[in-house]
């Protein structure tokens, strides 16, 4: 049931883990559990088939060092462009239509690891989205006729409630975000998998 | 000693505001802020407990003096008003809303309405009674005018004192928290009633709120965090901006 979300954000993971650190396929997807949970977890075949894509946008790059053909060996690092990738969707507000608490909750954590936008923007952002969509639909509650409407009157409300309920949870968000900041970063603990280079023993 | 123009709405400018309470140590309530309210704009301004929303409209208010910077009045800067002055002004020009609702608890919603004004009756140039009336007819209490706040509900009681807010006709109506001692349903409809009087009579508003809900209503939200504005947000859609501007430009 995850699987729609984890298609849009894994890239965004990814990229927000790389500008933390350079790092290997294996490495990456063990950050991303360390740093997300449980509920994030993905095989880490799809963890290389996102780096490839991410290759082939240019949005990261292979380490001139990793030379060999093993793809665990590759270590990957953002470019300027998976930079500004990565900023834009950080500063991006969501709208009710997607999982919002749980795409935000990965917003915050991960602008906290990739430093391209602060936790607080990305809260302050959201909020004013949410603002915005509760003023719409507000006034369009004040306008319905009450006698005549009653189930759109309802429905308004209910969007509404909704809105609240989010609102409410960046609230505590942001009564929790110098705690947040205090969290040391992830020790990167994964070595790359296979044999070790020659002469190494 | 400076004449203060009559107008039905007026704009707000504050420059650089800061202030200091000093109860044995020094806290910094507002942080050098920079606001401009424009004229019949309906502002919420939230943030969280402390950080300096009740400070900043009490200052707007005049109900207390900056440490540093200033404010503007359309335009005029009020530390220039002795108190006398200010005291005047503020009976002509503010209308304020109190969370508690601020009614006396022995007099009637009708004599609650014309109390703030009942000391000038003379030069008033309207019957008071009768504005009274009106007022408490248009909040919807049209039945409830010899009632005391005891009889009423807590929506009945904030809309006597939303009445009363307007009894002197104020360019200006602050509110600090209307909402925060009535229910979901009580709120809305205070709230909506702040929107339709602005609407009508085109007064600048300024709404203090903890709540988002509350903060949807206004045309625009201005966020406070530990004394300084973190945030500000236009609400109204650009279509609702194009018709304002070109109110604006009508009535010029």
């Amino acid at each position: 049931m995850y699987s729609g979300r984890s298609k849009v954000s894994v890239k965004y993971a990814l990229l927000a883990l790389l500008d933390f650190t350079p790092s290997y396929g294996l490495q990456l997807h063990s950050l991303m559990e360390d740093t997300l949970g449980d509920s994030w977890s993905i095989n880490v075949g799809q963890v290389y088939s996102t780096l490839s894509r991410l290759e082939r946008d240019k949005f990261v790059k292979r380490l001139p060092d990793s030379e060999l053909s093993d793809e665990d060996r590759n270590m990957y690092a953002i470019t300027p462009e998976g930079k500004k990738e990565l900023e834009e969707w950080l500063r991006e507000p969501l709208s009710r239509e997607y999982r919002l608490r749980d795409v935000v909750f990965a917003k915050l954590v991960l602008s906290h690891m990739s430093g391209q936008v602060s936790p607080g923007e990305v809260l302050q952002a959201q909020r004013r989205q949410l603002l915005r969509e509760t003023h719409e639909l507000t006034q369009l509650r004040v306008e319905a006729d009450s006698a005549n409407s009653i189930s759109w009157i309802l429905l308004l409300e209910s969007a509404i409630m909704h809105l609240e309920a989010d609102m409410k949870w960046l609230d505590l968000c942001e009564h929790s975000l110098e705690k947040l900041e205090e969290v040391p970063p992830p020790v990167i603990r994964s070595r790359p998998r296979g044999r070790p280079p020659k002469g190494e023993k | 000693m400076k004449e203060i123009p009559i107008t039905n709405s007026m704009s707000i400018i504050a420059q650089k505001l800061s202030k200091v309470y000093s109860d044995g140590s020094e806290v910094l309530a507002l942080n050098a802020v920079d606001l401009v309210i424009r004229e019949s704009e309906f502002t919420a301004i939230m943030g969280p407990s402390g950080s300096g929303k009740s400070t900043l409209l009490n200052l707007i208010g005049t109900l207390d003096r900056p440490t540093k910077g200033r404010i503007l009045i359309d335009g005029i800067d009020i530390a220039e008003f002795s108190g006398d002055v200010l005291a005047d002004f503020r009976r002509t020009h503010l209308g304020f809303i109190f969370q508690l609702f601020n009614l006396v608890p022995t007099l009637t919603s009708l004599e609650n309405v014309m109390l703030p004004l009942i000391p000038y009756q003379r030069g008033l140039g309207f019957k008071l009674k009768q504005r009274a009336e009106e007022l408490l007819e248009a909040v919807g209490l049209v039945g409830r005018m010899a009632h005391t706040p005891g009889e009423l509900s807590g929506g009945e009681q904030q809309r006597v004192a939303v009445a009363r807010a307007l009894i002197n006709n104020p360019s200006v109506i602050l509110a600090d928290e209307p909402t925060g001692n009535v229910d979901t349903k009580q709120g809305d409809e205070i709230m909506e009633l702040l929107m339709k009087v602005r609407d009508s009579r085109n007064q600048t508003t300024i709404v203090v709120t903890h709540s988002p809900r509350v903060a949807a209503f206004a045309d625009r939200v201005v966020f406070l965090k530990d004394g300084t504005i973190v945030d500000e947000s236009d609400l109204r859609s650009e279509l609702e901006l194009e018709n304002v501007s070109q109110m604006s430009r009508d009535g010029s």
